[in-house]
């Protein structure tokens, strides 16, 4: 069922790193995601590792839900790790089959990649569990503001929180058509790739027709309001800074020491 | 028997913050020829309950046990397209379920599916669109999304009935009409009982418009059976009806009232007509 898909949505608590700033908590992600690609061994992760596991500490979010992020990714990643393996020719060889060749030095780069795509998947998937959209539409807004004579900033940051907002909607509306098609006899899962395309057409067709009229009732709404993205619009919900935000762009800025000492002192 | 449910339990999006017990522990036993309508508020868990009648939601090991006519949902190998040519389904709004360029062609789709053969097919389709009202020459070639709101609500309809199921299902199916369209669709929805399917399920959360037509009402509040009896019954706990949220029809309103004020009346009035005559029949007058 589609509805069941809960790939990085929203984690309803109270803990330390829900209640920090949206803008630092992108501040923090892009540090974080620095750390990781200065990480190029193995052991390395073992810092990014600790890391993600004391945040998801802080945050109160089960494990699971984390982990749950993470299977949806499992094929790409076993598919990068299984070429990787394949096409990294040089170095030691531990096993070789015709134009198969199986180094030891392949072996850690996949091992590395792979380790890299799941800390990366793991360290955004606690950013959007832990924060609303519209907050994190709220603080990308902000953090664009310097740009706003070149950019349409406010007009940017409200299409996001509408895709945002629609994308449960949708969901629900093909969840819905699905199962008016399926009693009248729809099957979407037999036949070859042609048959299943056609078949997925009796869903297409009325979830087009339905998002154009949501799209126009929307913007006749807007408009009825006198809504206009232009002029300088103040927010009831103000962002503001917390000692929260300090503690944890430091602890970012830690791991990127950290990670980076590590390295350069080859300490692992 | 049509439908047998026994000790069936659901619940959304497990193990989840969202978690939510939709269904505990349901026992409902359908007979053919039954006008059943289900009633209760928003969240009750009465569409959930339905969807798994037509195997749209799957049932789960140990949560309980359905039995369609001669299908066992439970078993794995359960012929789901037999299944569903037997039970019609009426979504919310069904007008979102049209999808091809003519009418025909949309009220087709279901027997298609199931694997009707050419003519019957066409047969069908015309006596489903005239069913429902519609002029099946003028209608045919149509688009069906250049049709008003009422004509596309029919047609949606027609494109359930042309399967000729031999149950009907119908999720409050005249929300969002106005209604003289509200008036017209029951009529539609009895008419259908008598010539077109076996039995009816209907599910809606306003008691007027289903207490006229049902014969037995079963009403779910928090995912259980409340009440399961007739719809002249089902007012002796109007008090707890009006507690979880459910309205009474006015004519029902007044009869208790009139009984509270020492004028008790001989029958339950569900529709002003019978109201009428019963408060005339209380004051000795003449009923002719």
């Amino acid at each position: 069922m589609v509805r069941d898909i809960s790939f990085g949505q929203y984690y309803p608590a109270k803990s330390f790193v829900h209640n920090m700033d949206p803008r630092s908590k992108l501040a923090c992600v892009v540090m974080f995601i620095t750390a990781v690609f200065i990480c190029d061994k193995p052991e390395h992760f073992l810092l990014i590792g600790s890391f993600i596991l004391l945040v998801i500490l802080f945050s109160k979010v089960p494990l699971k839900s984390v982990l749950k992020s993470i299977k949806g990714i499992m094929f790409l990643v076993t598919f990068t790790a299984v070429l990787n393996l394949f096409f990294y020719k040089e170095g030691r060889i531990i096993f070789e089959l015709g134009p198969l060749r199986l180094t030891y030095e392949g072996a850690i780069f996949s091992l590395t990649m792979a380790i890299r795509l799941i800390t990366l998947v793991m360290g955004t998937t606690l950013l959007t569990l832990t924060t609303t959209p519209m907050a994190l539409t709220d603080g990308l807004e902000s953090i664009l503001s310097p740009f706003k004579k070149i950019l349409p900033v406010h007009d940017i940051a409200i299409i996001m929180s509408i895709t945002l907002r629609f994308i449960p909607s949708l969901m629900g509306e093909i969840d819905r058509i699905m199962m008016a098609q399926k009693a009248r006899g729809a099957s979407f899962d037999q036949g070859g790739l042609v048959k299943r395309a056609k078949a997925l057409l009796p869903v297409l067709i009325p979830l087009f027709v339905s998002s154009f009229s949501l799209a126009d009732e929307l913007a006749l709404a807007l408009e009825a309001r006198c809504y206009s993205a232009t002029p300088n619009r103040t927010k009831y919900k103000k962002l503001t800074l917390s000692y929260r935000d300090a503690v944890g762009v430091v602890a970012c800025g830690a791991l990127i020491a950290g990670v980076a000492i590590v390295k350069s002192l080859g300490l692992l | 028997m049509s439908i047998e449910i026994k000790g069936l339990n659901f619940t959304y999006m497990t193990g989840s913050p969202f978690q939510r017990h939709a269904l505990k522990d349901i026992d409902l036993t359908i007979n053919e020829g039954d006008f059943l309508g289900i009633i209760g508020p928003t969240g009750s868990g009465k569409s959930t309950l339905i969807q798994h009648i037509n195997g749209l939601i799957k049932l789960r090991k140990g949560l309980g046990n359905i039995k369609v006519y001669d299908i066992d949902l439970t078993s794995r190998k359960a012929d789901l397209l037999r299944l569903r040519s037997y039970i019609g389904m009426v979504f919310q709004y069904p007008e979102y379920q049209l999808f091809d360029e003519t009418v025909l062609k949309d009220v087709s789709f279901a027997p298609k599916n199931f694997g009707y053969s050419k003519e019957e097919i066409l047969a069908n389709a015309r006596q489903s669109l005239e069913l429902v009202g519609l002029d099946f020459e003028q209608i045919k070639d149509r688009s069906p999304f250049d049709l008003s709101g009422g004509q596309k609500r029919r047609v949606a309809i027609a494109g359930v009935l042309a399967a000729k199921p031999r149950i009907l299902v119908l999720d409050e199916p005249t929300s969002g009409l106005d209604p003289s369209g509200k008036r017209e669709i029951l009529a539609l929805i009895d008419n259908l009982r008598r010539k077109w399917v076996k039995t009816v399920i209907m599910i809606s959360h306003n008691i007027d418009e289903i207490a006229e037509f049902a014969n037995r009402i079963v009403v779910m509040n928090e995912g259980s059976i409340l009440y399961d009896t007739t719809p002249t019954k089902v007012f002796a706990y109007s008090d707890k009806l009006r507690e979880i949220g459910l309205d009474i029809p006015h004519s029902v309103n007044i009869a208790n009232l009139l009984k509270e004020k020492g004028i008790p009346l001989d029958t339950v009035p569900l529709n002003v007509e019978t109201l009428t005559k019963s408060i005339i029949r209380a004051l000795g007058g003449d009923n002719g």
